[in-house]
């Protein structure tokens, strides 16, 4: 993460800016306006987890910083900011939430968006050796993905908040009050759902047989794109649930690039991340 | 697509020729708090290089340098583009007219089809500039690994 001195010299250029911007008038939107403060554990700004849902949530998280020290942020959000790219905006939301000890760097924040079907990981480094990529990517893949696309987007903040649980503090045992049973029904405090107890078991089913196909599709759709899937260093993964198999990138605004005759290269800079560069062909 | 031939990128990445990026990445990042990766794959999406370039350098949590001096070379292999990017620290410092010189300096040896040596000559590039503006005395630890991604 950056130092603090950095950081404190960026929050000042920053609002230098803003004050340029305001004297100017123009009518720049805020940067911060991008980042909600964080007010619990789970912070739903898309409105997709039912209160009570979001308590059984909250109640976890705080019982495991409580015993274990880790600090597990949840972000539920429609869609990423326009301007950033998943990577980039989940990074920045969590130099802004911080979750974990300054010191020990030991949060984890997890960040899915429904609209644009994307979710990402991002660990803290303290905690990087317990909470690899490959097992980021097995929780989004296995655990959060399938419940995404039916939905359920409680259970799959619930059963990758388990899993990354597992992962980072495997000592923790969650109490009994706190265990919901995916497989039976949504969350134990909200017994009184007509007709869903029903659906669920056949929808796991459902799940349960498409798996295979699941992963047989992945694997597919790996060897036909020929890639070899995630690369050294990243601390986070991100995946489509869409399924569609297009490119991950939203776009941005972001610099600007060549065309195919070599005298039509340009380059970029100043976009959305604050980096630049230059490309080619050849 | 033909499993049995070998793809463009291993094709280009042997072990002798990731020993020859390897060296040049260790040497331009002696002396210097900064980093340089190569990210090499085979295909674009669509996207142009430069902003999936940029798009890499976030999975590959580069941005996680304390001045924020990472600076990824990219290549779509079977495409021919290719773009550096250099992340906001190092970017402040040497602005768009040191990224497109190395760009065309890069591009003569692409077009003499030394790919490797191309990609020599700008992790040599950045490296100067890295341990310019970035420079450290003695014990530099490794911020991010050396390490080569590539995708087929």
């Amino acid at each position: 993460m950056l130092n603090s001195g950095y950081r404190m010299k960026r929050l000042l250029r920053l609002s230098s800016y803003l004050l340029v911007a305001l004297c100017a008038v123009v009518a720049l939107p805020s940067q911060d306006a991008d980042f909600p403060e964080a007010s619990a554990w789970i912070n739903d700004l898309a409105g997709l987890i039912s209160d009570s849902e979001e308590a059984t949530l909250n109640t976890m998280l705080q019982q495991l910083e409580i015993e274990s020290g880790t600090q597990i942020f949840v972000a539920v959000m429609a869609r990423i900011p326009s301007g950033y790219t998943l990577e980039h905006y989940v990074n920045e939301l969590f130099a802004h939430w911080q979750p974990g000890a300054q010191d020990a760097d030991n949060g984890v924040l997890l960040a899915l968006f429904s609209e644009d079907r994307k979710l990402r990981i991002e660990v803290g480094y303290g905690l990087e050796g317990r909470l690899s990529d490959a097992t980021c990517q097995l929780i989004i893949d296995n655990d959060m993905i399938p419940q995404l696309r039916e939905g359920n987007y409680f259970a799959a903040v619930y059963a990758g908040v388990q899993r990354v649980i597992a992962a980072v503090a495997p000592d923790y045992e969650l109490p009994d009050s706190l265990r919901v049973s995916l497989e039976n029904a949504a969350p134990l405090s909200d017994s009184g759902d007509e007709g869903l107890p029903l659906l669920i078991p056949l929808l796991f089913l459902l799940i349960a047989l498409s798996f295979p196909l699941f992963f047989g599709a992945i694997i597919l759709f790996a060897v036909l794109m020929g890639r070899k899937g995630l690369s050294a260093g990243g601390a986070g993964w991100q995946r489509n649930w869409s399924g569609s198999g297009s490119s991950r990138y939203s776009g941005s605004s972001f610099g600007s690039s060549s065309g195919f005759s070599s005298s039509s290269f340009s380059g970029g800079g100043g976009g959305s991340s604050g980096g630049g560069g230059a490309s080619g062909s050849w | 697509m033909n499993l049995l031939k070998p793809s463009s990128v291993s094709a280009l990445l042997t072990r002798a020729n990731k020993a020859r990026i390897l060296a040049a990445i260790r040497k331009a990042e002696a002396r210097t708090s900064g980093e340089i990766r190569l990210h090499v794959e085979s295909r674009l999406k669509g996207e142009s290089p430069l902003v999936r370039a940029e798009q890499r350098f976030f999975e590959l949590n580069m941005q996680a340098t304390q001045l924020r001096n990472g600076a990824l070379i990219y290549l779509a292999l079977d495409d021919r583009r290719f773009a550096i990017f250099g992340d906001k620290g190092i970017h402040a410092k040497v602005g768009d007219d040191f990224w497109q010189a190395e760009r065309d300096a890069m591009q003569v040896r692409f077009h003499q089809d030394d790919i490797i040596g191309g990609i020599e000559h700008g992790i040599a590039a950045v490296g100067a500039k890295l341990r310019a503006y970035f420079p450290v005395d003695d014990d530099n630890p490794n911020q991010l690994s050396d390490e080569i991604s590539h995708a087929e």
